[in-house]
């Protein structure tokens, strides 16, 4: 039979440009070392969990601990800063370096909690939505514009107002305004993916339903979605921030950056550095987040990825 | 010969990936004169798509333009100080016109207004001149009532009527070269030859130069006088099309001649060219068909060099050139046993199906009308037989075979499948009945999952019907499928990408017959494959069929192709089966206007060598808006 035996040279694929479809050939690690920025994100977010993890043991003081004498101190590199304070204190005499480091546990927490609940739900929506299309579709529908529609500061406050402030409830608050990119986002690839073949061929063969949105239309969305949960955990640090500024967010004698932003907006013009680092701190994190979010953009798009590479190899070629 | 319009010289082109230089383009030349019909002839990934965008200056990254030059009447277009001309002569001198005419035009916009957009910037035309002149090419490539249509939009118009108004875009600003980049590959063939017609015919009056860059003999037999064959990004042999069809002397050429299906013939094997297409990141140091060409020799390990023939008829790259006449080879293949129709009951008896869809309704309270997608049809086949079902697009092809598998709502009519009327049947056993019908699909690209490894694929159908779990037992029935279908067992831990069209197809088939089915649809299998790789993908079939007493409903649009595998075929047009019959019957005497159109609009090598087909009236009736 000629055709058994006819073609066994794999990988001869030469329409070109020749793109690949799967991640990546040296894995994901080979290919961020070679773009700094998203290198730079990575190992600064890495840190960030580092600081996060271990604050107990790196914090020098009790976040909470107050020493009305020592109040506003200035950093240690300003006239009056002292080596005991590296960051100076608060108007309360807590120190700002230590509650740096123990905010950075709830902002973060807050964000991947988030992120997780609020994609989880969304993609599931978006996942029925897509695939079942009709009125289910329409419903769906329906409510993401709904909820778009609702002001989600006031849907905060009123959820916040009747249970109460703690973490727990900024996360679902959180989550609830933050769905709908999801929904819509996987409805809308989904709504593509159900015409192609191979989501036609997968119900032919006899697939269930569940099956094929999990093991076929799924996978095919991690890209897309892994850069947009990026996206979004910056966006809800900043929430988060923004909530306990107003004071619904968590409460003390809990620490969060936007807490500390909040507390320090009164002492602004005599105290600056209360405002100004964590604020920093938020900025380099939604910085650093924003980094991976532009690495993992074009890594997962295969086309991009080949335009990065030329240019790259053009330019030192 | 005249003096060269366009001279392609030593022309070289790469694209910059991360696993590797793939030198798409390598060490082209040619030349092309005013008023000559030249066909770039390759198959996918050939390089003939990047040399005519290299002509064009749309190289673009991770593509670059490493080597040779562009001249038009003696003057670069490569290179950064040849921008200004580049840009002066590029869609001015020369136009193009590309594959896929529902992506080419702006959907925003009324057609005429896109062509008067030419206008006013290469001619410099007032606004109200541009119109009338873009009525008059509206006229030239013969639409009919140009005044009314020239303010419709692109949806409006069919197919090939978007063609035609490319067309007549493309020649708005008086080109004197117009390349064509695969014109009428998306389109139906009574479509197809009217527009080729009708280049042939703009050819001839307005005396253009034609670079026509195909994958069809028969397409380049009809246009082109001359032709230049390209395998691996090199011009493998040139010349006069009347030799290179007839005495090609390449060994390529030859088996792209041999493999490209004829009406004349019925059920015989397809020539094939086995293997596949050399990796182009690797040097050339030896002939680059040396691993698929019959006649290589110890000679072959050096690359030979593109030199001009003795007679002056062409030039060819081979130290071991065909002597004998690639047709007649064929003819000693003699006729596959036709299959004997027996008289056993029929394995798929469909009588009266009808599928129709809504499409909204006069006014609120009006009459809803409705597609008639399939109307009344009514056939039978035979266990162990193939029955062909030809039409052209919107004819419902597709659709009656998506009813056989009740994968679209039946209207009314019934569908008994081995004695069980299965357009009543309920989920559950609707599951059970795929075990025993199963569907081969157009697009071995977007029909096979890019995120599972062609192990996944294949063993999916044994999960989901709880007919397998074990993973050893699973890799190995997997394997052992693989290997019916011919693909090396490493292929099961790889994912669909690192295989080409071709190999993908037999994943596709593999996955088909994982569930040892007695009836495979088989909707276009080999329309997306190169003319090479469509023989190979039949032959399997064929095979297949002979091993495993396999039934097929082949779908098809290509006249050539079901002549080779069907034993009996149906002709459908607008949602109805207006002739079925023999093979024999169909093809020799058909009793159909329409079936007689289909078969004369197939282009074919042995038509008219020399091109220009002759006149050309009003476009094809065929050729209407389709709903």
């Amino acid at each position: 039979m000629s055709v058994a035996d006819s073609d066994n040279t794999l990988g001869g694929d030469v329409a070109a440009p020749p793109v690949s479809d799967t991640p990546l050939a040296g894995g994901y690690w080979a290919d961020l070392r070679a773009d700094t920025p998203g290198l730079i994100g990575v190992i600064c977010l890495g840190t960030l969990f580092f600081i996060a993890v271990f604050a107990p043991f790196l914090a020098p003081y009790d976040p909470a601990a107050q020493d009305i004498i020592s109040r506003l101190q200035p950093p240690v590199w300003m006239a009056g800063g002292s080596w005991e304070h590296l960051l100076g204190t608060d108007h309360l005499g807590r120190d700002v370096l230590s509650r740096l480091l123990h905010g950075s546990r709830i902002s973060l927490f807050v964000g991947f909690a988030t992120v997780l609940l609020a994609g989880t739900f969304g993609v599931l929506l978006g996942l029925i939505s897509g695939y079942a299309g009709g009125r289910t579709d329409q419903w769906i529908t329906a409510i993401i514009d709904t909820q778009v529609a609702f002001p989600g500061l006031l849907l905060a406050l009123l959820i916040l107002a009747v249970i109460g402030p703690s973490m727990t409830t900024v996360i679902v608050v959180l989550a609830l305004n933050g769905w709908m990119v999801y929904a819509r986002m996987t409805r809308s690839v989904v709504l593509g993916l159900r015409q192609t073949a191979f989501v036609e061929a997968a119900e032919l063969l006899g697939c269930r339903t569940g099956r094929i949105l999990i093991r076929h239309l799924l996978p095919n969305l991690a890209a897309p979605l892994l850069t947009l949960g990026t996206l979004e955990f910056a966006r809800i640090v900043l929430a988060e921030a923004a909530l306990s500024f107003l004071g619904l967010g968590v409460q003390p004698p809990a620490t969060s950056w936007g807490l500390d932003v909040a507390q320090g907006k009164d002492y602004m013009f005599r105290a600056w550095w209360l405002v100004t680092i964590p604020g920093l701190a938020i900025a380099f994190t939604v910085l650093a987040i924003n980094l991976i979010a532009s690495w993992l953009r074009v890594t997962t798009d295969p086309v991009e990825r080949e335009k990065r590479y030329a240019r790259r190899f053009g330019a030192a070629g | 010969m005249s003096e060269p319009l366009l001279t392609v010289e030593g022309l070289e082109v790469e694209f910059l990936t991360r696993r590797g230089r793939v030198q798409a383009v390598r060490n082209v030349s040619f030349g092309l004169g005013p008023g000559q019909a030249l066909g770039l002839v390759g198959e996918s990934g050939c390089g003939k798509s990047v040399t005519s965008q290299a002509i064009m200056g749309l190289v673009q990254l991770p593509g670059r333009i490493v080597g040779g030059d562009v001249r038009w009447k003696g003057r670069s277009l490569i290179g950064p100080d040849a921008a200004d001309y580049r840009r002066e002569v590029c869609g001015r001198d020369i136009a193009m016109v590309f594959q896929d005419p529902m992506t080419s035009l702006d959907p925003l916009f009324a057609v005429g207004d896109q062509i008067a957009e030419v206008l006013v910037r290469h001619r410099g035309l007032s606004q109200a001149a541009a119109r009338a002149r873009a009525i008059e090419l509206l006229d030239m490539v013969h639409i009919s009532e140009p005044q009314k249509r020239v303010d419709q939009f692109p949806h409006e118009f069919s197919g090939g009527m978007r063609q035609r108004v490319l067309i007549a875009m493309a020649l708005a600003s008086e080109p004197e070269l117009l390349i064509a980049d695969e014109p009428t590959t998306a389109l139906d063939v009574t479509v197809q030859a009217s527009l080729l017609d009708l280049i042939a015919e703009l050819q001839q009056r307005l005396s253009l130069a034609v670079l026509m860059i195909t994958h069809d003999l028969g397409v380049v037999a009809k246009l082109c006088r001359d032709v230049a064959v390209m395998y691996a990004g090199e011009i493998v042999e040139d010349g006069p099309a009347s030799r290179m069809l007839h005495t090609p002397s390449h060994p390529y050429t030859a088996g792209l001649v041999a493999a490209t299906p004829t009406l004349a013939l019925t059920r015989h094997r397809l020539e094939t060219i086995d293997g596949q297409p050399p990796d182009l990141r690797l040097p050339r140091t030896q002939c680059s068909f040396r691993p698929r060409c019959a006649n290589a020799t110890e000679i072959c390990s050096v690359a030979p060099d593109l030199l001009p023939l003795g007679d002056g008829k062409g030039r060819l790259a081979c130290h071991n050139p065909v002597k004998t006449q690639a047709r007649a080879a064929i003819a000693s293949d003699a006729v596959h046993e036709a299959h004997t129709a027996s008289f056993d009951a029929p394995l798929l008896s469909v009588n009266n199906l009808s599928v129709h869809y809504p499409i909204g309704r006069h006014g609120l309270f009006g009459r809803r009308d409705v597609l008639k997608a399939v109307d009344d049809v009514s056939f039978d086949i035979r266990p162990g037989e193939t029955l062909g079902l030809v039409g052209e697009s919107g004819s419902g092809k597709t659709t009656t075979g998506r009813a056989v598998l009740r994968a679209v709502p039946v209207t009314s009519g019934s569908i008994v499948f081995d004695g069980q009327e299965i357009t009543v049947l309920g989920r559950e056993p609707l599951r059970r009945l795929r075990r025993d019908m199963q569907i081969i699909f157009q697009d071995p690209y977007s029909s096979l999952n890019p995120r599972m490894t062609v192990q996944d694929i294949v063993a999916e159908p044994l999960i989901v019907h709880g007919l397998e779990t074990e993973p050893g037992r699973l890799r190995d029935r997997v394997a052992h499928l693989l290997e019916l279908v011919g693909l090396p067992a490493d292929a099961a831990e790889r994912h669909p990408h690192a295989f080409s069209g071709g190999q993908r197809q037999r994943v596709g088939i593999a996955r088909a017959l994982t569930l040892e089915p007695r009836f495979i649809i088989a909707d276009e299998p080999v329309s997306a494959l190169d003319v090479s790789i469509r023989a190979q993908v039949v032959n399997l079939m064929q095979d297949l069929q002979s091993q495993l007493g396999l039934t097929y409903l082949f779908i098809a649009h290509d006249l050539a192709v079901v002549r080779h595998i069907a034993d009996r075929v149906a002709i459908m047009k607008s949602g109805k089966i207006i002739e079925i019959g023999p093979v024999e019957d169909i093809y020799s005497s058909p009793s159909q206007a329409y079936t007689r159109a289909l078969l004369e609009a197939v282009p074919e090598i042995a038509d008219n060598a020399y091109g220009v087909t002759g006149s050309n009236g009003a476009p094809s009736s065929l050729d209407a808006p389709v709903v």
